[in-house]
């Protein structure tokens, strides 16, 4: 039986009892009128028996005085108006019987009835009585007197009295009746009441027990399956509503084992994969160590070899020259020219990869950099001419002295200037240095009038192995990574280069260079790559030497993040949305990348398995910011960590700290 | 006629070195390796060693250390020659005790002018 049909039933038993008891009572409040109203006439016939009695003792008196006068006097006249008044007292005598039978219960009427009958024959004795008075001898008279005498005496001692008795006997009745009824309801109220009282009582009583202790089994149910424990089922019994309800937790008990099993397999899968991902990265890792080892070890056997050939073809040019062979001269400075750049090649690859490898350091001194300027100008001189340029260094005054690795400004300047040379002809180049004040650094430009690059170009130009266009090396020669080398010089001694450049009318390369450059290991680049990917193709440059790429969509964190960074010495660059953002990370390669969750369009979790799945940039750490607290999904597609909006500046800085700056290097 | 050392453990370079300087009127002696440079330092006593700096056994930063700690060929002058120019490679030789330093390959007339000035300076015959 439900909850609901229980206390129903209850309320209607209660119910049914409250009508019977107000039954009962319109019941006795009928009785008691009936009682009432008996009464009422019961003592209205009392008082008019009693009226009755006394008018017939009056008249009876007056009958036994008017016998005794007449006894003793003469016959008269009648006394015609003595009748009238005489007949009119027993008349109302007469009418107070009649209304006293009107007043009379059935039962009683008969004795009234009697009384009545014998009442009138009474007065006809005594009208016969009072006609005879002046009429008759007094003998005659006191004899009539005489004969109504028992009949008188047979009313006022026998019937009278009996109706009277009986008049009592009613009203003794009714009083007892009355009583009867009062205390008949009493008692019926009493125990309508008492079993109202027990029938809600034990209604609520085992409302409540039943109750209170499913419930508690079903909070206790709830509690256990809420602290995780899915093995619990919540006891059902019966049908009612609280059934129904642990039914439909052990049901929702069941979904979330379901869910809980489900999860904790994708979980696995998960980790699984993770594990997967980690093995191909370090062996990934340990690849590319392998090849950084290899390549530097290639590079000093390939350049043992290049040492005799470019030596004996020198020898040898030398020789033809001693003996007047010209004719043979000029292929032995093909064999030389060759011999040069591809040791050139070998000197540049091997650079690279000492770089890669973490293991290019940097050897501080103090320099002034004027005379240096005028160094490289002279070096270079030779390289300029030969396409007819011009070339015009320009110091500003004060420049004065910089601290930073002499040989490698040296090698970045003459490349660039190498390069200039080689892409202007019958043009102007530019040497220029410049100091800035705050923050103190020397500033160097070097400018042509060359053959320029198109933006497409511009952005490629410090990428290994890129020059500006294939058919190029084949023209100009290069290595095509004189500029990524200095790139990474650059960056090693924490500064920065930038080219601006259009095609026709020239380029420009500005070198920005701490004045004092900051006592440190080179910093290492570490890129993993997937095993297909050559370790060239990753040894491309970064912008800076710290950059962070925030992908958010509000610019209030885009703002907030460029402060947080831009205080830690992070160059920031933003995108609005996920497209952008995994457009400009391929581009730019940041050190790291902040990514909001939420976005339009393209949303953080797409953008960071699309991060993972690219082999340039899944090794870059990637911390999710979310407002949700979905941080496990986080880490399972590869976030390096999930922060919760709002942003803590502090814990921002720590994750930046443990994932950027202690990016493992290389070591060997 | 002033003597050079060559310590050069690669054949060719020591014989093209070896050749190109005895046309510009030295006397080169040869070692292999930095072992033998050592001992042929202390033998043949040398106006100037050539010294190359990767070499199997003893390297040339090493051979360098011991023959300037030795009092007998302490005062000869000892050029470096380094595969590559590396930055450090310079202050690496220099800090060994090398009175000068040259890349390979070498580029011959700033190698002698480098000779010159030094067997100058050392006094040599």
């Amino acid at each position: 039986m439900t909850i609901r049909r229980r206390v129903t039933l209850s309320f209607l038993l209660v119910l049914v009892l409250t009508g019977l008891n107000l039954v009962i009572f319109f019941w006795s409040s009928v009785k008691r009128r009936e009682t009432v109203e008996d009464l009422r006439r019961a003592s209205a016939r009392q008082l008019v028996l009693a009226s009755i009695r006394e008018d017939l003792n009056d008249v009876q008196k007056q009958v036994n005085l008017l016998s005794q006068i007449l006894s003793e006097a003469e016959p008269g006249r009648t006394d015609t108006a003595g009748l009238a008044r005489f007949s009119a007292r027993l008349d109302g005598i007469g009418r107070s019987i009649q209304g006293l039978r009107e007043l009379a219960t059935s039962d009683e009427r008969r004795h009234v009835e009697a009384f009545g009958g014998a009442f009138l024959e009474l007065a006809a004795s005594w009208r016969v009585f009072y006609e005879n008075l002046g009429v008759r001898q007094s003998k005659a008279i006191t004899e009539l007197a005489v004969r109504a005498e028992p009949l008188g005496q047979r009313v006022m001692q026998e019937l009278l009295p009996e109706l009277q008795r009986e008049e009592r006997k009613l009203v003794e009745e009714a009083g007892t009746n009355f009583y009867n009824v009062a205390r008949l309801t009493a008692q019926i109220t009493v125990v309508i009441f008492v079993l109202s009282a027990v029938v809600a009582a034990a209604a609520a009583f085992q409302l409540s027990r039943n109750m209170v202790g499913r419930l508690r089994q079903l909070e206790q149910g709830a509690a256990l399956i809420g602290s995780g424990h899915f093995e619990h089922a919540i006891s059902i019994e019966g049908q009612d509503e609280l059934s129904r309800l642990g039914r439909a937790f052990n049901e929702m008990r069941d979904h979330l084992l379901t869910a809980r099993t489900q999860l904790t397999q994708a979980n696995q899968e998960l980790e699984r994969r993770h594990e997967d991902l980690r093995v191909a990265r370090d062996s990934a890792e340990s690849a590319n160590r392998a090849k950084s080892g290899f390549l530097a070890n290639m590079s000093h056997e390939l350049r043992t070899p290049m040492n005799a050939i470019i030596g004996y073809s020198e020898m040898l040019i030398e020789d033809a020259e001693a003996a007047g062979q010209e004719a043979s001269i000029p292929d032995l400075k093909k064999i030389h020219g060759a011999g040069h750049h591809l040791l050139a090649l070998i000197n540049d690859i091997l650079d690279l990869s000492k770089i890669e490898a973490g293991r290019m350091d940097l050897y501080l001194e103090t320099f002034d950099v004027e005379s240096m300027l005028r160094g490289v100008a002279t070096t270079i001189q030779p390289l300029v001419e030969k396409n007819a340029n011009h070339l015009d260094v320009r110091c500003e005054a004060g420049v004065g002295s910089m601290r930073a690795d002499l040989t490698k400004v040296r090698q970045v300047l003459f490349n660039l200037l190498s390069n200039s040379s080689k892409f202007t002809t019958a043009g102007h180049i530019d040497l220029e240095a410049t100091r800035q004040a705050a923050p103190p650094c020397v500033i160097f430009r070097v400018r042509d009038s060359g053959i320029g690059m198109t933006q497409d170009q511009l952005s490629r130009v410090f990428d290994s192995f890129t020059q500006a266009d294939a058919s190029i090396a084949a023209k100009y020669g290069g290595t095509g990574l004189g500029l990524t080398i200095s790139r990474k010089f650059c960056e090693m001694m924490g500064g920065t280069i930038t080219a601006e450049s259009e095609p026709g009318t020239g380029t420009l390369f500005t070198i920005r260079l701490p004045a004092e450059v900051a006592d440190r290991k080179a910093e290492s680049v570490v890129a993993v790559d997937s095993p297909g990917i050559s370790r060239v193709a990753s040894l491309s440059s970064r912008p800076s030497p710290l950059t962070a790429l925030v992908i958010d969509d509000d610019p209030v964190v885009v703002d907030l993040m460029q402060t947080f960074l831009g205080r830690e010495g992070y160059r920031v660059v933003s995108a609005s949305n996920g497209e952008d953002g995994l457009r400009l990370a391929r581009e730019i390669r940041p050190n790291v990348i902040t990514l909001d969750v939420i976005m339009p369009g393209l949303d953080g979790w797409s953008v960071l398995t699309a991060m993972k799945a690219d082999p340039i940039l899944a090794a870059t750490p990637v911390i999710l910011l979310t407002i949700t607290d979905n941080k496990s999904m986080g880490y399972a597609l590869g976030a390096a960590e999930c922060l919760t909006k709002p942003i803590d500046r502090d814990h921002l800085l720590a994750m930046l700290e443990k994932h950027v700056k202690l990016t493992p290097a290389f070591n060997h | 006629m002033p003597k050079i050392l060559l310590v050069e453990d690669n054949e060719l370079n020591r014989d093209m070195l070896t050749r190109r300087l005895e046309r510009r009127g030295f006397q080169v002696v040869s070692a292999v390796d930095g072992r033998a440079g050592i001992a042929m330092g202390a033998q043949e006593a040398p106006d100037l060693i050539l010294m190359d700096m990767s070499l199997p056994d003893l390297d040339g930063w090493e051979a360098t250390r011991l023959l300037k700690s030795s009092a007998q060929t302490r005062s000869i002058p000892v050029i470096a020659l380094t595969a590559h120019a590396m930055s450090g490679d310079r202050e690496r030789a220099m800090e060994a005790g090398c009175d000068d330093y040259d890349t390979k390959p070498v580029e011959l007339s700033r190698l002698l002018a480098k000779i010159d000035s030094l067997i100058g300076k050392g006094g040599a015959p």
